[in-house]
C-alpha cells in the first residue's frame, strides 16, 4: 500500500470478459481492470443483434449492457476467446456506447512461440490503453500492479484452504472469488484478508463441512463461473462443492507472477508465460491435458461426482463434454451436463439435479 | 430385422473398404452424365476415398477445411477432411445415420450439425482411420474441438495451429513458426519427408489452379453470367482440398473452359436479379435453390465461399506464403473482412440483393450478421438471412423459406 504515489488519478474501470487478459497490466497503465458477469435476467434484449442460438451467457452479458443495469465501465478490451466473444465484440460498437480500448489476441499454447508472441502483444494493448489513460507503462508500475496482484492470489489460495477445510462457507467463498475480480486490488486484498482473519478466528468452521458427516462430494465445471441457485441447491441437498473448475475460481493464475527484472519486457515475458499456462479449458483443444487436470482434482478432492454447468450454445464447452464424460466416468466419476439459458435454474433442471444426486448417493456404499 | 437404414450403412462400409466396392463406385459415376470438371473432382474424391479408406499407400491425416492442402501434397500425405465428406454423406442421406450416432456417444443437440454428424458417422464406422489429426484454431471453434477429441480418444497426435486474427508480419511469423513445428511433427511421427523441391512444385501447381480459379472468377461477371450459382455452391470443398495437387489445375482448367462454353448459352436461362450468396447451402436434396433460380430467375452469380481470397504464393519462403493465405481468410479476423469482402463482390458482379444462409450451430457466421446487414444497407444492397441446416433435412422448413424468398425477390424486382 506505500506504492500510492504510482497511482496520479482515480483507474479507468476497464470490462474484460476473459481470464486470459493480464489484470496486472491494466491496472499498471491506469484502469481498473472488471471481469464483466452478467446482470440481465434474460437475454432477450440481445436478440436483435446477437442470433437466439448463440452462447447464452454471451448474450446474457449483451443485453446486460443493452439495460444499463450492469456496474458502469468507461471502455472495454475484448480477447479472441472463442467463436461467441469475436462476434460480440463486432456488434458492441454497433450497440453498446461503452468503447473498446484493445483486441488482445491470447495464444492458444503455453510454447516458446506463443509466450513471445504475447508478450508482444501485451506490450501493444498497453500502449493502445496508455493513449487513454495519459499513463504510460513503466518497470515501476508494472512492478508494483504484479505484485498486488500477487498478494491476491496468495490471500485466494489461503481462503481457498479455509473453505476446503470448512472453514469458510461456499457463498462467502464464491462472493469473495467475485469481488477480486471486479473491485480494486487494493480495496479487494483488504477485504480478502479480514475474510482470512475471520476464517482462521471462527470456531464454528467445523459445522460448515455439510449436513451429516460425509456429504456427497460434488466438482462443478463452467465457464465463467457456475450460477449461485446451483450452488445453493447442491449444499442444501447435504451435498458439497469441493472445487469449481471455471474462471471464477480454478481457470485463473493460481501460482505467483515473477516481477524480477528491470525491463518492462521481461516482466511481460512472465505474465505471458504465467497465463498462457493457466490451468486448461477447452480452448487449447489440449483434451489429454484438461482430462488429466480435470480427473486430478476430482480426486485430489475426494469429489464423487461432477456436474457440468454450461451455458446453452457455448460450442467450446459443449464439444468438449463427451469425451470428458467418458473418461470421467472411466474413472468412477458420474457427470451430469446442465445447458443453462441463464442463472436461475429451471424446475426441470432443479429435478435433474436432485434425480443426479440421489443416484450419486445410492451408488456410494458409504452413503 | 435389419433397418433399411442399417443394411445401408454396411453396404458402404464394404464398398468404401474394398476395392471392388469402389472401383464399382467410379464406375457407376462414369456412366451418368457429368460436366467435365465434376468428372475431374468425383475422380479426385474417389481416388482420396482409395487412398484413405483402401490403399493407405500415405499417412492419412484428419483436418479442419481451413489447412492449406498445399502442406499435405508436399509432404506426401493424404487429407481427409470430415466437413467436406460430411456434406457428401448428406448428399446422399446419411446425415440421420450420423447426428443419431453422435448423440449416443453424448455430443449435445445443439452444436453443429456438420460437426455432429461427423463425429457420429466417424462412430458409425464410415470414415477412414487417421493416422493424425490437426486443427486450425480460426473460423470454428467445434471443428478443433471434434478433431481433438478423435484424437485423444484414439491416441493420435494432434497439432492445433493458433491462427491469430491479425494479418501483419508478427502474425506471419508465428504462424509460419507453428507450421515448421508441424512438418516437424509429422516428419518425426508420421515418417514423411519434407523436400523443397516438391514444396516449391505444390507451390506452383497452387498458383496455377488459382489462377485458372481467378478466370473462372472473371467470366462470371458477364451478363448473363454463364455458370449457375447453385453449381457452384460446393466450391469450398475445391478450394480447400486441391491447391498444390495436379488435379486443382485440371479441375479450374475443365471449369474455365466450360464456363467459357456457356457464355454464350447460359446454364440459367432466365436472369432476371442478380444475387450475392453467404456461406454453405442444403447439401441433402432440396429445392430452396431450384425455386430461387427457375421459378424466380434470381441469378446466383457470385458465392462467398468460392472466392479465392489469397494473393499468389511464394515459393521462396513457402510456409510464409501458406501462413498468408491461412491470415487472409475472411472468415478470420473482425467481420469488417467478410463484410468489406462482400461490398467488393457486390459491386463486382453488380448484384443487386444478397442472401444468407444461415446453418444451424454455425456461431460464427450467424453471429454478427447484424452488422453484415447494417452495411450492406448502406451500399443499398438488401440482406435476406435464410435460417436453415446444410446437414439436416428435418432443420430445414422448406415452406417459410420459400415464402421468404418469394417476398424478397418481389421486393427487389
Amino acid at each position: 500500500m506505500g506504492q500510492s504515489h504510482l497511482r496520479e488519478s482515480a483507474p479507468r474501470r476497464v470490462g474484460i470478459c476473459s481470464a486470459g487478459v493480464p489484470r496486472e497490466l491494466l491496472w499498471a497503465v491506469g484502469c481498473l481492470p472488471v471481469r464483466m458477469f452478467p446482470t440481465a435476467a434474460k437475454p432477450t434484449p440481445a436478440e436483435a443483434y446477437l442470433p437466439r442460438n448463440f452462447c447464452s451467457l454471451t448474450r446474457l452479458l449483451l443485453a446486460s449492457y443493452l439495460e444499463g443495469e450492469a456496474p458502469p465501465l468507461d471502455a472495454v478490451v475484448f480477447t479472441d476467446e472463442d467463436d461467441a466473444t469475436r462476434r460480440l465484440h463486432d456488434v458492441w460498437s454497433t450497440c453498446v456506447n461503452i468503447p473498446v480500448w484493445g483486441f488482445l489476441e491470447v495464444p492458444r499454447s503455453g510454447g516458446l512461440h506463443a509466450v513471445r508472441r504475447f508478450a508482444g502483444l501485451l506490450a501493444r494493448l498497453a500502449t493502445e490503453v496508455a493513449e487513454h489513460t495519459d499513463r504510460p507503462l513503466t518497470p515501476a508500475r508494472l512492478r508494483v500492479a504484479i505484485e498486488l496482484f500477487n498478494q491476491q492470489r496468495r490471500l485466494l489460495t489461503a481462503l481457498r484452504q479455509r473453505w476446503l477445510d470448512g472453514r469458510l462457507p461456499t457463498p462467502a467463498y464464491r462472493r469473495l472469488r467475485r469481488m477480486a475480480l471486479t473491485d480494486a486490488p487494493e480495496s479487494a486484498n483488504d477485504a480478502l484478508q479480514a475474510a482470512l482473519d475471520a476464517a482462521d478466528h471462527d470456531t464454528t468452521a467445523s459445522q460448515l463441512a455439510g449436513g451429516d458427516s460425509a456429504p456427497l462430494r460434488i466438482l462443478l465445471l463452467a465457464e465463467l463461473a457456475a450460477p449461485a441457485s446451483l450452488v445453493r441447491q447442491i449444499e442444501s441437498n447435504g451435498s458439497r462443492v469441493v472445487g469449481e473448475v471455471s474462471d471464477l475460481d480454478e481457470l485463473s493464475v493460481n501460482a505467483p507472477v515473477s516481477s524480477d527484472g528491470d525491463r518492462v519486457e521481461e516482466m511481460l515475458t512472465a505474465l505471458a508465460e504465467a497465463y498462457l499456462n493457466q490451468p486448461p479449458g477447452p480452448r487449447l483443444r489440449a483434451v489429454s491435458q484438461r482430462i488429466a487436470y480435470v480427473t486430478h482434482l476430482a480426486e485430489q478432492r475426494a469429489a464423487h461426482a461432477v456436474i457440468c454447468a454450461y451455458s446453452k450454445f457455448c460450442d467450446l464447452y459443449l464439444a468438449e463434454y463427451p469425451v470428458l464424460r467418458t473418461e470421467l466416468e472411466r474413472v468412477n466419476r458420474p457427470v451430469l451436463l446442465l445447458e443453462l439459458e441463464d442463472d436461475a435454474l429451471s424446475g426441470q433442471h432443479r429435478t435433474r439435479v436432485e434425480a443426479f444426486l440421489e443416484m450419486v448417493r445410492a451408488s456410494e456404499p458409504s452413503h | 430385422m435389419n433397418h433399411p437404414t442399417d443394411l445401408k450403412v454396411r453396404l458402404l462400409k464394404w464398398q468404401l473398404r474394398s476395392p471392388l466396392g469402389l472401383l464399382l463406385a467410379r464406375a457407376l459415376l462414369a456412366g451418368r452424365p457429368q460436366k467435365p470438371h465434376h468428372r475431374i473432382s468425383a475422380d479426385f474424391f474417389m481416388q482420396i476415398a482409395r487412398r484413405t479408406y483402401t490403399s493407405r499407400p500415405a499417412p492419412v491425416v484428419w483436418s479442419n477445411l481451413f489447412m492449406p492442402s498445399e502442406l499435405f501434397w508436399a509432404l506426401g500425405i493424404t487429407p481427409f477432411f470430415p466437413e467436406a465428406w460430411t456434406g457428401l454423406a448428406a448428399s446422399m442421406g446419411l446425415s440421420a445415420v450420423g447426428l443419431t450416432q453422435s448423440a449416443a456417444v453424448g455430443y449435445p443437440v445443439d452444436l453443429c450439425t456438420v460437426h455432429r454428424s461427423g463425429a457420429g458417422l466417424h462412430q458409425a464406422g464410415l470414415f477412414p482411420r487417421a493416422d493424425a489429426y490437426v486443427s486450425t484454431s480460426n473460423t470454428c471453434d467445434v471443428a478443433g474441438q471434434v478433431l481433438a477429441n478423435f484424437a485423444h480418444t484414439e491416441s493420435r497426435p494432434f497439432f492445433f495451429l493458433d491462427v491469430p486474427q491479425t494479418e501483419d508480419e508478427a502474425a506471419v511469423d508465428y504462424v509460419a513458426a507453428q507450421l515448421q513445428q508441424l512438418v516437424d511433427q509429422w516428419t518425426a511421427t508420421l515418417g514423411v519427408t519434407y523436400d523443397p523441391d516438391r514444396m516449391r512444385q505444390t507451390i506452383r501447381l497452387s498458383n496455377q489452379a488459382r489462377a485458372l480459379a481467378l478466370e473462372v472468377e472473371h467470366l462470371r461477371e458477364a451478363e448473363p453470367t454463364p455458370l449457375r450459382g447453385s453449381g457452384m455452391l460446393d466450391q469450398l470443398a475445391m478450394l480447400t482440398s486441391m491447391p498444390g495437387h495436379p488435379v486443382g489445375v485440371t479441375y479450374y482448367q475443365a471449369l474455365l473452359d466450360y464456363a467459357k462454353s456457356r457464355l454464350a448459352n447460359p446454364e440459367q436461362p432466365t436472369q432476371k436479379t442478380r444475387l450475392y450468396w453467404m456461406h454453405l447451402m442444403p447439401y441433402f436434396q432440396s429445392e430452396l435453390l431450384a425455386h430461387l433460380e427457375d421459378d424466380l430467375g434470381a441469378a446466383i452469380v457470385a458465392e462467398e465461399i468460392s472466392h479465392v481470397w489469397w494473393d499468389e504464393l511464394d515459393e521462396v519462403q513457402p510456409l510464409r506464403a501458406l501462413a498468408r493465405k491461412m491470415l487472409g481468410l475472411y472468415f478470420n479476423g473482425p467481420i469488417e473482412r467478410r463484410v468489406n469482402q462482400a461490398v467488393t463482390q457486390i459491386a463486382r458482379y453488380r448484384c443487386r440483393g444478397a442472401v444468407h444462409f444461415s446453418h444451424w450451430g454455425c456461431r460464427q457466421s450467424a453471429g454478427a450478421l447484424h452488422v453484415v446487414r447494417a452495411q450492406l444497407r448502406k451500399i443499398g444492397v438488401p440482406l435476406l438471412v435464410l435460417d436453415g441446416d446444410c446437414i439436416d433435412p428435418e432443420n430445414l422448413q422448406l415452406g417459410p423459406l420459400r415464402t421468404r424468398v418469394d417476398a424478397f425477390m418481389e421486393m427487389l424486382t
